[in-house]
């Protein structure tokens, strides 16, 4: 979005004030901003609220109303703008506010895979000898889909 | 799709052999595609577009062999919906909105709900005997549906959701649970505090809804900000601990209490035999009982796999399609209800 008063540079701040008892917001570049607060700074990132209750995610149009209300976020941009909001809220819930893990990456499976496929195999060796032919069929499929997996994989 | 058919099926995952307390359980993951609008903010036309761009990559995946069938809520007859919701394959909010995509396979394992608050929900229900082969197995699919279709994922909170509750590896843990013998000592609070210290929410038989019958409850974690094998760990560990306190609890109904279970477990049996009516409650109460007495070995001639024919089949939408009953007759959905017990208890009767 560009910024509302320069008409020139990328709007990064959504500058907020009370005009004669009126809410006002505007979506501002960091220069205009500071002008705009006349030397007031902005909040370290951490400490910052969303600007007021009425003010909406830029990108979807979310007000903080709206999301107490259903607890429900707009877009994945909410999450930048409501963070201090409901990283304080998570931490009050779980006692933590970061999450420590990573992307699922299917090729971490790989060896999974690999070792399920010949664990099924003795087992579907040892179902035709004792003619359990209907379990058997059904060790046979689950080979036939990991071995399809793990062609996808590797193919990808 | 033939929905008489899909009534009288037995999903794959119940197993009469897997558990006695743990019946089923579900893993669900919620995703979303990078740097677009969760669901509620986007336009009809991008929401189709979304659809459009799941279901041409999706369908494709060995994830169901070729085998899946594909339902528009839009589209669909209500009466089916009706029925997949009590199946847990279509959510509350499929048959409100009536705006979601769902694919599932016909063992109904895996499960893709297509444009609910998210852009996908993918489920995968097990036996409880295969909780580590679920969780990998749908960590493998998941993954390579994050391959594809790149979801949205901020480092330090994980994979973004429209409600913050599921940041992490987004999703949710359920297992469907028997615990007869915690209910009848009035052990709630032990009960309670295995689920208080674990974070976990109890729920009722159906997806979203709260209302339990008879001792089968459904137990929920979510993963707040967690990994799947660290949802997967307390998970694990609470359903330990609930199985320890219920066979606990078993055993002291057995030694201490042998008269009073007894007479629970054959009045229970009688009334399933013999009653014309049977509402929701008495029955899934009665079948809790009986179910209680086959486990502890009081009655050895009906088959274990009865519970798993009779459980989905006796819930209202189900008997209600089945036998063509108006929503409102309560009385002949009872009387059907009775009717359709007894002829399963006279089909799954073995002499042991």
């Amino acid at each position: 979005m560009i910024c509302q008063k320069c008409n020139q540079r990328e709007a990064e701040i959504l500058y907020t004030e009370y005009v004669e008892g009126i809410l006002l917001t505007t979506n501002l570049c960091r220069i205009c901003a500071e002008e705009a607060a006349n030397g007031v700074r902005e909040m370290p990132e951490e400490e910052m609220e969303p600007a007021d209750k009425t003010a909406k995610c830029p990108k979807c149009g979310l007000s903080l109303v709206e999301f107490r209300m259903s607890l429900q976020l707009g877009c994945p941009n909410c999450y930048d703008y409501f963070s201090p909001f409901f990283k304080e809220v998570l931490s009050r819930v779980v006692h933590r506010s970061s999450f420590s893990g990573e992307r699922i990456n299917p090729d971490r499976f790989l060896l999974y895979i690999e070792s399920e496929i010949l664990k099924l195999n003795d087992k579907l060796k040892e179902l035709k000898d004792r003619e359990e032919f209907k379990e058997a069929i059904k060790v046979r499929d689950k080979i036939r889909k990991l071995e399809s997996i793990k062609k996808w994989i590797s193919s990808n | 799709m033939d929905i008489l058919k899909l009534i009288e099926s037995v999903p794959d995952y119940m197993n009469e052999s897997a558990d006695n307390i743990i019946i089923f359980q579900s893993i669900k993951y919620y995703r979303n595609l990078e740097g677009l609008n969760f669901t509620s903010k986007l336009s009809a036309d991008d929401l189709k577009e979304i659809k459009k761009k799941i279901l041409n990559n999706v369908t494709s995946l060995p994830l169901w062999e070729n085998n899946y069938k594909i339902i528009e809520s839009e589209q669909a007859p209500q009466e089916l919906l009706l029925i997949l919701y009590e199946r847990g394959i279509a959510g509350q909010e499929t048959i409100q909105t009536r705006n979601s995509t769902l694919i599932f396979g016909d063992d109904e394992r895996f499960i893709l709900r297509i444009g609910e608050r998210d852009h996908l929900k993918f489920i995968v229900n097990s036996e409880f005997n295969q909780l580590d082969e679920m969780v990998q197995e749908s960590q493998i699919y998941i993954g390579i549906l994050d391959k594809i279709l790149r979801f949205a994922y901020k480092e330090g909170l994980g994979y973004l959701t429209s409600s913050p509750r599921y940041l992490g590896h987004a999703l949710n843990f359920s297992a469907m649970c028997h615990i007869p013998a915690i209910f009848a000592l009035g052990q709630i609070q032990a009960f309670s505090q295995i689920l208080q210290k674990y974070l976990i929410v109890l729920a009722g038989i159906m997806d979203s809804s709260l209302q339990t019958y008879g001792a089968f409850v459904q137990l929920k974690i979510t993963s707040f900000l967690d990994t799947v094998e660290e949802v997967k760990n307390k998970m694990k560990s609470a359903l330990d601990e609930i199985r320890d306190l219920e066979n606990q609890m078993r055993n002291i109904i057995s030694l201490e209490r042998p008269i009073e279970i007894e007479d629970r477990i054959y009045k229970s049996y009688a009334i399933l035999q013999n009653s014309k009516l049977l509402n929701i409650a008495e029955a899934f109460e009665n079948l809790s009982n009986l179910r209680l007495g086959v486990e502890l070995g009081y009655i050895k001639e009906i088959h274990p796999s009865f519970f798993d024919k009779v459980f989905f089949r006796i819930l209202p939408n189900h008997i209600r399609v089945f036998y063509a009953v108006q929503e409102d007759d309560l009385t002949k959905e009872a009387e059907m209800r009775a009717l359709l017990v007894q002829e399963l208890l006279e089909k799954y009767y073995y002499a042991g």
